[in-house]
C-alpha cells in the first residue's frame, strides 16, 4: 500500500538521526562485554546439583532429628551449669521420661515489675522513642527498628498497668519455647541454605562444612541466649518478657541466620555462578 | 489545604506521650496506695466476688468482727501496690484454684518483705498457662514449709480423707472451743481428733503432705499429713489449712473457717475485732425444748426451785396435743392447759423467751415434714404459731426444729413471719451465725443458732447412746468449760436440753450453772436470749468502721451507722495502745486480760484514738 504521507528529513535531521544510530551501534557493542548481574542470573541444574542440594538439605536436617535427645539433653546440662553459678532458680525435673527444665516459681526473687521498674522502664522507653527523632535520615531503617522495639515494650508497660494477673507465661515455658523454637529454626537452617547457597558453585567439602558451621553456632548460642533472658528475667523483672520473646527470641535468631547466610553469600567467588567452574 | 507541622513538633510530641505514659503510672501506683491496713481476701477477678465460697470467707470475716477487704490479683499485683498497709492476705480455697507464676512469685516477694498470708487448701494451686497441677508439689510448698499436691508423684492419689487430729496444745493456741477435740477417744492419744454433732467420725478431705513439716505444725492427719501449719518465711509468715474451709461453710460446717480467720486475724496479725457480744460480755444462750406433755411436771418443779429466776432462757414449746401420732394425746395441748398457758405468760413476764419448737405435734412433724410436703405441714407450723404467740400475748420470733429437722419451706414460712432467730443443728461450734444451705446463703434476715455439742453429743438425753467415754460426769465439766470459754473470748455459745432431762443429769447442771454465776458475779458472763442477740447482731451488721493509721505509731478507730452504736465493743490487743482518747461520740474503755476492750455508748459516730506514750 501506498503511504499516505512521506517523511522528508532537513539534511541536518538525518544527521543526527545518523550519529543517533552509530550511538547506539556503540552502546550494544560495549554492552556484549559486561556480564549480567548476578541476582538475576539463571542457573542450570544438573543431575550431580540436584543430588548436592538434597544431600545437602537432607543429612544435617536427618542427623538433628537423630540427635535431638543428646543436643537438648546438652542444652539442659548448659543452662542448669550456667543457673547454678549465676544464681537462677533453674533445676531439671522429669516430665515423664524426658529431662525438663523446672524455673522455681516461688523463688523470692525480682521477676516480679514492681513500681520501680515500671518508672525506669517508662522513662527508658520515652528516652528512646524521642532520641529517634534526632537520628538522621542515614540511620532511618534503625530509627524503625528501635522506634518498633519502644512500641512493644510500651505494651508491656501498659498491660503490666492494667491486668498483671493475666500474664500466664511462665519463665520454664518461656525457656523451653525459646529452645523448641531454636530447635526448629536449626532444622530449617540446612534446607534454606541448600537452595540459597548450596545452588551455587563452591566447592562440595565448603557445602558442607559452613552450613555444619552455622548449626554449631546455634547449638552453641541457643542455650546461652536463653540463659540471657533468664538473667534479665531474673534481674529486671518479667516486664521484659514479651520484647525478649518477640524480638529477641525466634525472629532475632532468624536475623541472625540471614545475617550469616549474607556474609558467607557475599564471600562467594565470582565465578560461583558459571555453569563451567569446577566443582 | 494541607497542615504542615514543623519538625519541632514531632519531637515534642514525643515528649507528650512520655508525659501521658508517666501519668498513667502515677495514677494508677497513687490509686494502690489507698489501700488500707486491713486483711485483704484475694479473689482471681471480679466475677469471683460473687462466688458463695468468697461471700462465705467474707461472712465468716465480718462474723468474726474483722475489719475485711477483697482485692483482685490485678489490684494486688498492679506494680507491687503498697503492701505495707495490707495487714494480712488470705488467698481463699475453691475460688481461687488458679493463679499464674507471677501470682505465685507476687505472694513469696510479699512473704519475704515480712508480709502474712493465709492459703487455703487448693488456692493458687493450679496454673493459668495450662490449668494444671505443678508436676513436682504444689508451688507453694516452700512457703507454706510443707510439700504437698504431689501430682507427678502421687496422681490422683494425692487425695487423703479421714479425721483431723491436735494436741491439747494446738487446741489451745487455736483457741478451739471445748467440747470439739476428743481426747479420750483418739486413736492416737494423746492427740485428740476433733468431732461434731451427730457424726460417728468427722472425715475431711485433704491433700497428702509430706509427714515432716519446717513449721509448726498445729492439726494433722492419722497419717501425719500436715492439715494446718505455721510457718515462717523470709521475715513474714504463713498460715496453711490444709482443708478447704469455704467450701465446708457453705455445707454447714463453718466452724474450722471462723476459728481460723480469728486465730490469723487476732493471734497472727493483732487485729483488733468487733465483739459479737454486746459490750464484749460473753455468754450463752441456753435454749429448753418442750417437746410433749412430759415436760410439764419437771418444768414446774424447776419453776418451784427458782431456776427460772436466772436467765432470761430461750423457751421453745411443741404446742399441739400429741407427739408421736395423731390421737396419742402425748403433746402440751397448750391451747387447752391452762397451767401451761399460766407458766408460759410467767416466763414471758419474767423476762424469758418464748418461741416456737416446730410443728405442733413434735415427732410427727420431726419425722415426716420433708422437702415435699410443704402443704401437708405447713398448717403445722402456723398452728403452733399462733397458740403460742396467743399463751405469751405476742409473737414468738424464735424457732427450732423438731428434731433438727428443718426443710427450705420452713425457713421461708420463718422470715415470712418475721422470725428473727432458729436453732440449728449445722456449724456446729460456731455463735449466732447467717448459715448456708446446700452451697449458697439463702435469702434471709434470720440469724442461725448453731448448737455447741459435747463431741458428738448435743444434748443429756444422747449421752445415753454415747460410747462409754462420753459420759454424764463430763458434761457438767463440758458445760462448765464452755461457759468460761465464751467469757474469755467473749462470743455467745448456744446450748439446748429438755427440761425432764435437769432432774436426771442435776449434778451437771448445777456445775455448769455454778459457773454462770461466778464469772457473771465478775461481770465476764450473762444469759442472752435468741432474740436479744439476733437483734443485736443485725445492728452490728449496720456498722462501718475501721482502724486507720495516724500521725507515728498512733492510730485512730473511726466507726458510724445509721443506728446506734450502743454496746458494740471493739477488742484490741493490749500492745495496741497505752492509752485511748475518744475525741468524738461516747465510749468507755477498759482492760480485761491482755485487751482492751472500748464499747460505745448511745451515739452514731465514734472515734477513738489509739495513743503511744
Amino acid at each position: 500500500m501506498k503511504p499516505r504521507y512521506t517523511l522528508r528529513l532537513q539534511p541536518s535531521h538525518a544527521i543526527a538521526l545518523e550519529a543517533a544510530r552509530v550511538a547506539l551501534e556503540g552502546a550494544r557493542a560495549m554492552a556484549k562485554a559486561v556480564p549480567s548481574q548476578r541476582a538475576l542470573h539463571r542457573l542450570r541444574f544438573s543431575a550431580w546439583t540436584f543430588i548436592e542440594l538434597v544431600a545437602m538439605a537432607a543429612m544435617p536436617s536427618a542427623a538433628l532429628l537423630w540427635f535431638q535427645p543428646w543436643l537438648k539433653q546438652f542444652w539442659l546440662e548448659v543452662i542448669t551449669w550456667w543457673a547454678s553459678r549465676l544464681d537462677l532458680p533453674l533445676t531439671l525435673t522429669q516430665v515423664g521420661a524426658v529431662p525438663a527444665l523446672q524455673w522455681q516459681a516461688g523463688y523470692a526473687g525480682s521477676l516480679v515489675p514492681t513500681a520501680g521498674n515500671g518508672a525506669i522502664t517508662a522513662a527508658m522507653v520515652v528516652a528512646v522513642y524521642a532520641g529517634t527523632f534526632w537520628m538522621s535520615d542515614r540511620q532511618t531503617p534503625l530509627k524503625y527498628v528501635v522506634r518498633a522495639l519502644c512500641l512493644v515494650q510500651t505494651t508491656a508497660l501498659l498491660f503490666f498497668m492494667v491486668s498483671p494477673s493475666m500474664f500466664s507465661y511462665t519463665m520454664t515455658g518461656h525457656l523451653t519455647s525459646m529452645l523448641d523454637a531454636g530447635y526448629y529454626l536449626m532444622l530449617a537452617v540446612a534446607p534454606l541454605l541448600a537452595l540459597g547457597w548450596g545452588v551455587l558453585r563452591v566447592p562440595s567439602y565448603q557445602k558442607l562444612l559452613y552450613p555444619l558451621l552455622m548449626l554449631v553456632y546455634f547449638a552453641a548460642m541457643l542455650p546461652h541466649k536463653a540463659l540471657l533472658h533468664a538473667l534479665v528475667l531474673q534481674h529486671f523483672s518479667v516486664l521484659f518478657m514479651p520484647i525478649l520473646y518477640l524480638c529477641f527470641g525466634t525472629v532475632f535468631d532468624l536475623m541472625v541466620f540471614v545475617a550469616l547466610y549474607s556474609w558467607l553469600a557475599s564471600m562467594a567467588p565470582a565465578h560461583a555462578l558459571n555453569q563451567k567452574a569446577t566443582p | 489545604m494541607t497542615l504542615h507541622f514543623p519538625r519541632i513538633a514531632s519531637k515534642v510530641w514525643a515528649l507528650l506521650v512520655a508525659l501521658g505514659l508517666f501519668g498513667v503510672l502515677a495514677t494508677l501506683y497513687a490509686e494502690s496506695l489507698k489501700a488500707q491496713p486491713t486483711l485483704v481476701l484475694l479473689v482471681p477477678g471480679t466475677p469471683a466476688l460473687a462466688d458463695p465460697v468468697t461471700q462465705a470467707w467474707l461472712d465468716a470475716a465480718r462474723e468474726e468482727g474483722l475489719s475485711i477487704a477483697t482485692m483482685t490479683d490485678d489490684e494486688f499485683m498492679r506494680y507491687g501496690g503498697n503492701h505495707r498497709s495490707i495487714a494480712g492476705v488470705i488467698v481463699p480455697d475453691s475460688v481461687h484454684k488458679h493463679a499464674s507464676d507471677l501470682l505465685v512469685n507476687f505472694l513469696h516477694a510479699y512473704v519475704q518483705d515480712g508480709g502474712n498470708l493465709f492459703v487455703a487448701f487448693d488456692a493458687a494451686l493450679l496454673d493459668t498457662e495450662k490449668g494444671g497441677y505443678a508436676v513436682g508439689q504444689s508451688r507453694l510448698s516452700a512457703l507454706v514449709g510443707v510439700r504437698y499436691a504431689m501430682y507427678g508423684q502421687m496422681g490422683e492419689k494425692m487425695f487423703g480423707r479421714g479425721p483431723v487430729f491436735g494436741t491439747r496444745h494446738s487446741a489451745a493456741q487455736l483457741r478451739i472451743q471445748p467440747g470439739k477435740f476428743d481426747f479420750g477417744d483418739a486413736a492416737m492419744d494423746p492427740v485428740g481428733e476433733l468431732t461434731t454433732y451427730g457424726y460417728p467420725q468427722l472425715e475431711h478431705s485433704y491433700y497428702r503432705t509430706d509427714p515432716q513439716p519446717k513449721g509448726q505444725s498445729l492439726l494433722r492427719s492419722a497419717d501425719k499429713d500436715i492439715i494446718l501449719t505455721l510457718n515462717k518465711f523470709g521475715k513474714g509468715s504463713v498460715l496453711f489449712a490444709n482443708l478447704p474451709l469455704g467450701y465446708l461453710k457453705t455445707r454447714t460446717d463453718g466452724y474450722l473457717l471462723h476459728r481460723l480467720l480469728g486465730y490469723f486475724a487476732v493471734d497472727v496479725l493483732h487485729q483488733p475485732r468487733l465483739a459479737a457480744v454486746p459490750n464484749a460480755q460473753g455468754g450463752m444462750v441456753l435454749n429448753l425444748h418442750i417437746d410433749s406433755n412430759a415436760a410439764q411436771v419437771p418444768l414446774l418443779q424447776l419453776e418451784d426451785e427458782g431456776w427460772f429466776h436466772t436467765g432470761p432462757f430461750s423457751i421453745h414449746v411443741t404446742a399441739g396435743p400429741d407427739t408421736s401420732a395423731a390421737g396419742d394425746r402425748l403433746g402440751l395441748d397448750v391451747d387447752n392447759n391452762p397451767a401451761m398457758q399460766a407458766f408460759l405468760k410467767r416466763q414471758a413476764a419474767l423476762g424469758h423467751e418464748v418461741g416456737n419448737h416446730g410443728g405442733w405435734n413434735h415427732n410427727i412433724f420431726g419425722n415426716q415434714a420433708n422437702e415435699t410436703n410443704r402443704s401437708q405441714f405447713e398448717p403445722y407450723l402456723e398452728r403452733n404459731h399462733r397458740s403460742i404467740s396467743g399463751a405469751i400475748g405476742r409473737q414468738a420470733l424464735s424457732y427450732s426444729a423438731p428434731m433438727g429437722n428443718q426443710p427450705v419451706w420452713a425457713t421461708q414460712w420463718l422470715q415470712r413471719n418475721g422470725f428473727r432467730a432458729y436453732y440449728f443443728t449445722g456449724d456446729n461450734g460456731l455463735g449466732p451465725t447467717r448459715s448456708y444451705y446446700n452451697g449458697k446463703r439463702p435469702e434471709s434476715t434470720m440469724w442461725a443458732f448453731p448448737i455447741s455439742s459435747f463431741l458428738r453429743v448435743a444434748t443429756f438425753e444422747e449421752l445415753d447412746a454415747a460410747p462409754e467415754a462420753d459420759k454424764p460426769a463430763q458434761i457438767g465439766e463440758f458445760l462448765r468449760d464452755l461457759s468460761t470459754y465464751a467469757a474469755d473470748h467473749h462470743v455467745a455459745k448456744l446450748f439446748y436440753f429438755h427440761p425432764p432431762a435437769a432432774q436426771r443429769y442435776a449434778a451437771g447442771m448445777e456445775q455448769f450453772l455454778q459457773q454462770t454465776r461466778l464469772l457473771a458475779s465478775q461481770g465476764r458472763f450473762r444469759w442472752y436470749t435468741m432474740e436479744q442477740l439476733a437483734s443485736f447482731l443485725s445492728r452490728r451488721e449496720q456498722v462501718s468502721w475501721r482502724v486507720a493509721s495516724t500521725a507515728g505509731r498512733n492510730r485512730v478507730l473511726a466507726a458510724s451507722s445509721n443506728a446506734s452504736l450502743q454496746e458494740l465493743s471493739w477488742i484490741f490487743p493490749e500492745s495496741s495502745a497505752t492509752r485511748f482518747k475518744v475525741t468524738q461520740g461516747v465510749a468507755t474503755i477498759r482492760k480485761e486480760a491482755q485487751e482492751w476492750i472500748v464499747t460505745a455508748g448511745d451515739c452514731s459516730t465514734l472515734e477513738v484514738e489509739l495513743q503511744y506514750k
